[in-house]
């Protein structure tokens, strides 16, 4: 997906050709019950949301936000109180769109007594590749997770990154269209987070669409094309990552390898409105800064969505 | 052994009552499901919603999930769980299995009457209650184990249907207690054979020349007594050829062979042979049975003498009082020499008399031909009491001609029985005393049927019993947590082994009231036959009665639903008491749990379906 084309087009989210869209949410709404159908949480309220085909869509929030509720009911894990959740088009409940998506939970929950080469085999005989190229895609995919070392160990000598990655190598069995990312660098180190951002990218480049969700915010400024903030169950800001965070009131200006008359000269030009300039944008914020004017703003005014500048242009 | 009349129906006798009972309940369950499914869902949703949701859920399950069930993902998930089960020790329940078998011997009583009854039934009661351990332990633990790891997370978010995920459980269980009853049934087939091993010498001392039949002939045989192994002795008897066997103890015989060409005096030439007829598979011909009264009249039954125990009823001595037993199918090619029968009466005395000679009675062969109903001379008896007594009526029978003076003799087969048919006649010949009979009490004894694969066969009873554990197992856990889905299935199955009871109780037929009156006569130390009393509180009686009535329907209900496990477990109990079990009564018994496995994944499906497996 080209850089800033989609953005322009929309200020607000309107019915995108049926094909482009690969997620969308329709006053999603999930309120967890007890048992006796007594209310508990309002884990996520009235939520829309639309992501569409080739991005790598961010789900932002403190814990707790709602966000793994999301990914759930896109999963069709939990059920809907109110609203709908459409994934290909097709209801979340149906099973049928399992086969185009790849989901890496929150931990990576597998068989701790299979080891890589058996956890692969399974998940890939839930779908239908024939031996051959199933046999083929779980040697590719360990060897791309890099576990070639330990593909005959059991889960439950692994280490957690080591599952993490097996967890990954798992989610992409089936060569899926979307992927669900449920905070992937959680327990990561640092070289480790960086090859899963790398894998990301790479997915997005190869066509497929990333939904993921973290409050590890570094690592959504890193990857993300557009990002959605939940606070509390509410969607507080929606938009392309890079115009969030450009402060539209400010304006920056950078150059280098002057002499000291060349200053002055600049100085003239600026004053004057000529020559070259090297450099001149609107500085940036950082994800942290934005993320946390969002929560504070929410925590004072409940129930407001945040900022004007949200569908910026 | 109690024989119920229901098993002796043929496979094509059955299929027709069960399919209409099968084509009534169906419906019937079908539409009750969906309506306490639409009642739940109408408390939560409201109805018009509640509604919607029903639709919805069936609609998908037959429109969606059905055609597009994977026998692929099933099978993914079968092996899934094989594995799980092997790397979760269930080889511990061998070692268990082994170490019980290995000790057995010392505690299993050598000097019993019945030693190949005492082994066969510990065997397969053993196995039975280590495999319903096991089956339930296994069973209830998958699914809610991956609920709570959220194993499940990545595997409903592949494109598997509720109903592969139940199934390939339920496949998966049902492979691994496969594999461990069969081992376990080639385990207990050795250590029966080999209990039932031993080996016996010629006793020096009893060996002696029979006598012979009329002064100047030679001698007939030779008789001797073995030396006492394995708590017993045998006497045995051998021709002039020096071939003979042993008379029968503790179920069993042997052949005794004298070497050629040696000395007859000399205990070293006899060879005692192994054991036989101690493992071994009756073949009963039953027929239908009637009573005559003490006039000569048909009667629905005999006598009540008493008992509790209704199963037999009793005709009176020396009157016309008779059971009455047709046969059919018989053909002297199946009996050339004689008609082997069983005969297993309860006896009533209503004096003591000779207490060690039995009563007396009397066996009558009649011709079913209506045009020429002749029959033979009454062939006499005396009854043993509490064991199973077997006699051989010889081809040649004798007839009374019509005016009584004089006798002829006839052929069994050439004129007794009339297409296939006979009629078997059982009489008291002693005064005031009394026969009990049931239908099984007399049989055709026809040839033993192969003792391995009846032993088979009572181990496919306990397989057949542990997949519907397995079943019910996974299908509880569908939707409750382990501990629950085992008390849900053991409850299950404890009322399938009670239904009768249940069913009796409800009816009024056993004694002592619903749970909360027996509750009560335990605390007053009550007799079950006193009526409920509160002093002159009768409103209390009836409201606990009510209360009762109430429960026992409800019970009653589900235990009219559920798999009969008694009827599952016959088979062991008819190879412990070496009866042949039916082929047509196991292929029913096939078919019902196929029918069971199938309503109860498809039960299970329902609950998995609409279960949130994150909540």
């Amino acid at each position: 997906m080209s850089s800033d084309s989609a953005v322009a087009k929309r200020p607000q989210p309107q019915p995108a050709p049926q094909s482009d869209v690969v997620i969308e949410t329709h006053n999603l709404t999930k309120v967890y019950r007890d048992f006796w159908g007594r209310q508990k949480v309002r884990a996520l309220k009235a939520l829309d949301l639309e992501v569409r085909r080739g991005e790598i869509f961010g789900l932002l929030g403190p814990n707790g936000s709602g966000k793994t509720t999301t990914i759930k009911l896109l999963l069709g894990l939990l059920f809907p109180t109110s609203g709908r959740a459409l994934v290909f088009g097709q209801d979340a409940s149906d099973v049928s769109k399992n086969e185009r998506i790849g989901y890496l939970p929150e931990e990576s929950y597998l068989y701790k007594f299979l080891n890589a080469e058996e956890t692969l085999d399974f998940y890939a005989r839930l779908f239908n590749i024939p031996a051959a190229e199933r046999k083929e895609r779980v040697n590719r995919l360990i060897s791309e997770v890099k576990l070639d070392w330990a593909r005959r160990r059991q889960l439950k000598e692994y280490s957690k990154g080591m599952t993490r990655r097996i967890g990954l190598a798992q989610a992409l069995i089936n060569d899926p269209d979307l992927i669900l990312l449920d905070e992937p660098t959680t327990g990561l180190d640092p070289m480790g987070s960086r090859e899963m951002k790398d894998t990301i990218l790479r997915l997005r480049d190869e066509g497929k669409t990333v939904l993921l969700c973290s409050h590890l915010l570094p690592d959504i400024q890193d990857v993300c094309d557009r990002i959605a903030i939940l606070h509390s169950g509410e969607l507080k800001e929606l938009g392309r990552i890079d115009t969030l965070l450009t402060l539209q009131d400010e304006t920056q200006f950078r150059a280098k390898g002057l002499t000291k008359a060349a200053e002055d000269e600049i100085r003239q030009v600026i004053e004057k409105h000529g020559g070259t300039l090297v450099g001149m944008d609107h500085p940036t914020t950082t994800l942290e800064d934005l993320f946390l004017s969002i929560v504070r703003e929410s925590e004072a005014h409940p129930g407001r969505r945040a900022h004007e500048r949200m569908e910026p242009r | 052994m109690e024989i119920r009349p229901e098993e002796f129906l043929t496979f094509a006798e059955w299929f027709g009552p069960a399919i209409k009972y099968f084509i009534i309940a169906v419906p019937v369950l079908t539409f009750l499901a969906i309506f306490g499914c639409f009642l739940v869902s109408a408390a939560r949703r409201g109805p018009v919603e509640g509604f919607y949701a029903v639709a919805t859920v069936i609609a998908t399950a037959i429109g969606k999930d059905l055609p597009a069930a994977s026998l692929r993902r099933t099978l993914a998930i079968a092996r899934l769980t094989v594995k799980e089960s092997i790397r979760r020790r269930v080889i511990v329940s061998f070692v268990i299995f082994a170490l019980i078998f290995l000790f057995a011997g010392w505690f299993l009583d050598r000097k019993s009457d019945d030693p190949a009854h005492l082994y066969l039934s510990f065997v397969l009661t053993t196995t039975t209650y280590l495999a319903i351990v096991l089956a339930l332990f296994l069973s209830t633990a998958s699914i809610p184990a991956d609920i709570k790891s959220r194993t499940i997370y990545t595997i409903v978010t592949k494109p598997v249907r509720a109903g592969e995920l139940v199934l390939g459980r339920i496949f998966g269980f049902v492979a691994v207690i496969t594999v461990l009853l069969a081992v376990m049934g080639v385990i207990s087939y050795f250590f029966v054979v080999r209990g039932m091993e031993h080996e016996h010498g010629v006793l020096p001392e009893g060996l002696a020349a029979l006598a012979p039949v009329a002064e100047g002939d030679a001698s007939p045989g030779w008789e001797g007594t073995t030396t006492m192994n394995s708590y017993h002795r045998h006497s045995w008897k051998v021709d002039d050829t020096g071939r003979g066997t042993t008379d029968k103890i503790m179920g069993h015989q042997h052949q005794v062979t004298r070497s050629q060409d040696a000395d007859p005096s000399d205990p070293v030439a006899y060879e005692i042979g192994a054991p036989y007829g101690a493992l071994v598979a009756r073949v009963p011909i039953y027929g239908q049975m009637r009573f005559l009264d003490s006039e000569g009249n048909p009667t629905q039954k005999g006598i009540s003498v008493g008992k509790e125990w209704e199963y037999r009823s009793y005709i009176e001595g020396r009157t016309l009082a008779s059971a009455i037993w047709r046969f059919q199918g018989l053909s002297d090619r199946d009996y050339p020499e004689y008609l082997p029968l069983g005969l297993t009466l309860s006896v009533f005395r209503t004096y003591k008399g000779d207490i060690v000679t039995g009563v007396r009675g009397i066996i009558i062969l009649k011709s079913t031909d209506p045009r020429n109903p002749i029959q033979c001379e009454p062939i006499g008896f005396i009854s043993r009491e509490y064991e199973l007594q077997q006699l051989h009526i010889p081809r040649k029978l004798r007839m009374e001609s019509a005016d009584g003076a004089s006798q002829r003799e006839i052929d069994l087969f050439a004129d007794l029985v009339h297409e296939g048919e006979l009629d078997i006649i059982v009489r008291c010949d002693d005064a005031v005393q009394y026969f009990g009979m049931a239908q099984a009490d007399l049989y055709i004894e026809a040839p033993d049927a192969p003792f391995g694969w009846n032993f088979a066969k009572g181990y496919i009873g306990i397989w057949l019993q542990m997949i519907i554990v397995v079943c019910l197992g996974v299908m509880f856990s569908t939707f409750l947590s382990t501990p629950v889905a085992i008390l849900g299935t053991m409850f299950a199955v404890l009322l399938g082994f009670f239904g009768s009871f249940v069913q009796d109780l409800w009816t009024g037929k056993a004694w002592g009231g619903g749970p909360i009156e027996a509750l009560i006569r335990l605390v007053n130390q009550d007799n079950v036959v006193t009526p409920l009393q509160f002093g002159n509180f009768e409103l209390g009686v009836h409201i606990v009665k009510f209360m009762d009535k109430v429960y026992l329907t409800i019970v009653r209900a589900l235990s009219g639903v559920l798999p009969d496990f008694s009827g599952l477990g016959r088979a062991s109990e008819y190879v412990a008491y070496s009866f042949n079990y039916y082929d047509q009564l196991l292929a029913r018994q096939c078919l019902t749990t196929f029918v069971y496995v199938t309503a109860i994944a498809i039960v299970g499906y329902f609950f998995m379906r609409t279960r949130e497996v994150a909540a």
